[in-house]
């Protein structure tokens, strides 16, 4: 006899076609004596096709052509392959300034972490940035301080484990899983590009994630 | 269409220009529903027409110029989601129905709007199937090359995005 376990999973095998013969014959029987079933196919059909109703067509917002225009021969700018998030930085008017941005943003992480004496100070007494090519090292420093925060974080989550709901705690770990695997994956980058701004502006933002997100995973609700 | 097509392959940029106004809909209904951030879709259809305009010259004559155009748009998504992706899969991947509010009231009809609205709220790899399957028409296996994952990822991900859409849609 058929139950209602996975039956959500048949029920859409079932309305996209991907049933046959006697698996076919068996959701039928069950729709037939089950109420709760049948609401529940009722509302995937209704979905569908609420989904198939869907406009195959939307207009943006602005006109595109001149941008579009623009990256043909003959236009104004050189077109430019690189990924769209890539060029939106450094093919930007703010490209410039960019780096010395990257640089500040760093010093300014160090600064927040690790107070005004972490940077070498030069003759006059003022602080020396790094330059470019120690961005890697600056990255390093500055990650390790990221690690106090996020590892005194991280014991107080283990500290609340048993209290927590599964469900909370597994939506939390999922997060923490990808995000550490974006840092992991923004390392490499990194390791190949260090200079990049972008790069460097993921990083920081990977990590301001992890944190918010310890943060709030220590403020969650017991289940209790 | 023909006429246009051939003449944009000569490099007619006006008969481009009606290529553009023509299929810019389609294209920016993909990317938007595909990439959900109208900056970003923006951008891609600029990027689609782009390519299009360089690879004119592999498009075959008697095929179907508007399904040609769908795939470079589909191409140019996906070439941004590998890249994108690893940040941006992070940023939705909470899988909480509180994130699919709806912005109907329970007592009213919902509109295309509300469920465009969903859409765009649920996390990135069960929207993107949805969308390739139940809006685009994909059968699973094309999905699963397409955004190298397993058929059966691509079910899973369908499955887990009707429940959340509809438990949206009716909150």
């Amino acid at each position: 006899m058929t139950t209602c376990a996975n039956m959500e999973e048949r029920l859409n095998d079932f309305l996209d076609g991907l049933l046959a013969g006697a698996g076919q014959q068996e959701v039928e029987q069950h729709l037939e004596s089950c109420g709760a079933c049948r609401e529940t196919f009722d509302a995937i059909r209704r979905l569908r096709q609420e989904t198939s109703m869907l406009p195959e067509s939307l207009e943006p917002p602005r006109n595109l052509w001149p941008g579009i225009k623009r990256n043909l021969p003959g236009g104004s700018t050189i077109l430019d392959w690189r990924p769209g998030w890539i060029r939106q930085l450094s093919g930007s008017p703010w490209r410039a300034g960019l780096a010395a941005a990257a640089v500040l943003l760093v010093a300014a992480i160090a600064l927040l972490f690790m107070g005004p004496g972490w940077y070498p100070s030069g003759p006059t007494g003022r602080t020396v940035l790094p330059s470019e090519s120690a961005m890697l090292v600056s990255l390093r420093a500055a990650e390790t301080e990221f690690l106090r925060a996020t590892d005194d974080l991280q014991a107080e989550l283990d500290r609340r484990r048993e209290e927590l709901s599964p469900r909370d705690l597994a939506v939390v770990e999922e997060n923490l899983r990808i995000i550490n695997q974006a840092i992991q994956e923004v390392w490499s980058v990194l390791e190949k590009d260090p200079d990049n701004p972008r790069n460097v502006t993921v990083f920081t933002a990977m990590y301001r994630k992890k944190i918010n997100l310890l943060r709030k995973a220590a403020r969650l609700p017991s289940q209790s | 269409m023909d006429d246009f097509v051939q003449k944009a392959q000569e490099g007619d940029v006006l008969a481009f220009e009606h290529i553009y106004r023509l299929h810019v809909g389609r294209v920016y209904a993909l990317c938007r529903r595909m990439a959900t951030d109208p900056g970003l879709a923006e951008e891609l259809t600029q990027d689609t027409f782009v390519r299009v305009w360089h690879r004119l010259d592999t498009f075959e004559p008697g095929t179907q110029f508007h399904s040609w155009i769908f795939k470079v748009a589909l191409n140019v998504v996906l070439a941004d989601r590998r890249v994108r992706g690893r940040r941006a899969r992070w940023e939705m991947a909470v899988d909480d129905p509180a994130r699919l509010e709806s912005p109907s009231r329970k007592s009213e009809p919902r509109s295309a709007l509300d469920l465009e609205s969903a859409m765009a709220r649920l996390p990135p790899g069960a929207r993107q199937v949805f969308v390739l399957h139940d809006v685009e028409g994909f059968r699973h296996d094309e999905i699963a090359t397409q955004l190298e994952i397993t058929p059966g990822t691509s079910k899973a991900q369908l499955h887990r995005a009707r429940k959340l859409l509809r438990e949206a849609l009716t909150r």
